[in-house]
């Protein structure tokens, strides 16, 4: 039964990561019916540079509020200049964001090096609780937070308020939802950099 | 003429294909004006090209006297003008209650007043008010898509084939709505049922091969017959 509690958890961990990049994939093809291959390519930039800052100042928060600058910001040069072009052709969209996918990963090893970087979590997310003989870690209990917290919120947005209502009719008609006067171009980019936001 | 929207030479591109090659004509405020014209004439691409949805590449359209050519969908809609398309554009997924939230710009006194109006005329939208659009019969989803593109404040509305698929006493209840909706809107009605068309419409003009070859009011095409069968092909 321990075992059972403990992978669950450890699975849990691993599933909330999976689930803040589906949502993000899910929203960005859904709504705006862009195939981004190029997607884990900026999730893993944002890490890079989320860990990056947290070594160089110690601050943990500021290498999460670093993580979530540096995904804004690529996400909106990806949707500029990468993703802008190709609207509407799939084909052409799986081309280039694979492409990006590559650069994205290379330049990663060109300023990060090619080995992986092994970071210590702060102090208040390091070691564990036993109850009884079941351990859980922190910083996998702190990531199922997250991402329990992001469900929530990205719930709430969709379900209860009026940018919500409007992404789920932009999801099943985006012409009719321009021709009720809404500006989708806009919710679309409010959306790319939302999802960045809870990607990191 | 008093006209609230002009087309004059709109010549509009589906891909390669040259659909509008000479539209032009003028809408008179407070009137119904139909376009008439056999199958794949160029109605709905006329109702697109207004919308912006298929913007013309030449020619000039005119709301109030103010060139749109090159307005993104979303500002024509907030100038007044509401869209019913040929297929509806109900959000199936989303409940009466929340098709009709997406619309309204503002729940303002004047929009809520709007709504009740709305919902007086399409009782039906009542009762179903928390159910799926999607699960909504044929007549209802145009009863909804029609107070949809009515809730805010609308000058013109464009209306695309309102009677399509739909059973001869629902044609009627949508028909009478749109007769109501003539009190307090210019219109722009598409239809292919010309009975219908005939009792609703002020003015007519016919469309064929994407160009308007003939107009008049509504009482000339009702009293020939003989300009009924050279352009519509009806008796």
């Amino acid at each position: 039964m321990e075992l059972f509690i403990n992978l669950t958890i450890n699975g849990l961990a691993t599933g909330m990561l999976i689930f803040l990049l589906a949502a993000g994939l899910t929203l960005i093809f859904g709504l705006m019916s862009v195939l981004n291959f190029a997607h884990g390519g900026l999730f893993a930039w944002g890490s890079y540079a989320g860990v990056w800052l947290y070594l160089l100042t110690n601050s943990f928060i500021a290498g999460i509020i670093g993580a979530i600058f540096i995904g804004i910001l690529l996400g909106f040069i990806t949707e500029k200049w990468i993703i802008q072009p190709v609207y509407g052709n799939h084909v052409q969209q799986i081309l280039i964001t694979l492409g990006f996918m590559i650069v994205l990963s290379e330049l990663l090893k060109v300023i990060w090096g090619p080995n992986q970087i092994a970071v210590t979590p702060p102090a208040y997310l390091t070691g564990s609780w036993e109850i009884g003989n079941i351990l859980i870690i922190k910083y996998r209990a702190f990531i199922i937070v997250v991402g329990l917290l992001m469900y929530g919120l990205i719930y709430y947005m969709l379900k209860h308020t009026k940018i919500g209502l409007i992404v789920r009719a932009g999801v099943i008609n985006k012409e009719m939802v321009q021709s009720l006067g809404i500006n989708i171009k806009r919710i679309f980019y409010m959306c790319l950099w939302l999802e960045r936001l809870w990607q990191h | 003429m008093n006209s609230l929207l002009s087309l004059k030479n709109v010549e509009t591109y589906i891909d390669q294909y040259h659909i509008l090659q000479d539209v032009s004509f003028e809408v008179p405020a407070g009137e119904v004006t139909v376009l008439l014209g056999r199958n794949g004439a160029g109605k709905t691409t006329t109702l697109r090209t207004i919308m912006g949805l298929n913007p013309p590449k030449k020619g000039e359209v005119a709301f109030k006297g103010a060139i749109m050519n090159g307005l993104p969908p979303h500002d024509i809609a907030n100038r007044g003008i509401g869209y019913v398309p040929e297929d509806q554009g109900i959000f199936g997924a989303l409940t009466v209650e929340e098709n009709m939230k997406v619309a309204m710009k503002k729940e303002s006194d004047d929009v809520m007043e709007r709504m009740e109006w709305i919902l007086n005329l399409f009782p039906d939208l009542k009762t179903f008010w928390k159910k799926p659009g999607g699960l909504l019969s044929g007549g209802q989803k145009q009863m909804l898509s029609i107070a949809r593109a009515y809730v805010n404040e609308t000058e013109l509305l464009l209306i695309d084939e309102p009677s399509k698929g739909l059973a001869p006493i629902v044609v009627e209840k949508v028909m009478h709505s749109i007769q109501e909706m003539k009190q307090k809107t210019t219109i722009i009605l598409v239809e292919q049922n010309f009975l219908m068309a005939s009792q609703i419409g002020d003015y007519f003009y016919i469309i064929d091969d994407g160009r308007t070859v003939f107009n008049g009011r509504m009482q000339l095409l009702r009293e020939d017959e003989s300009l009924r069968r050279k352009y519509l092909g009806i008796a």
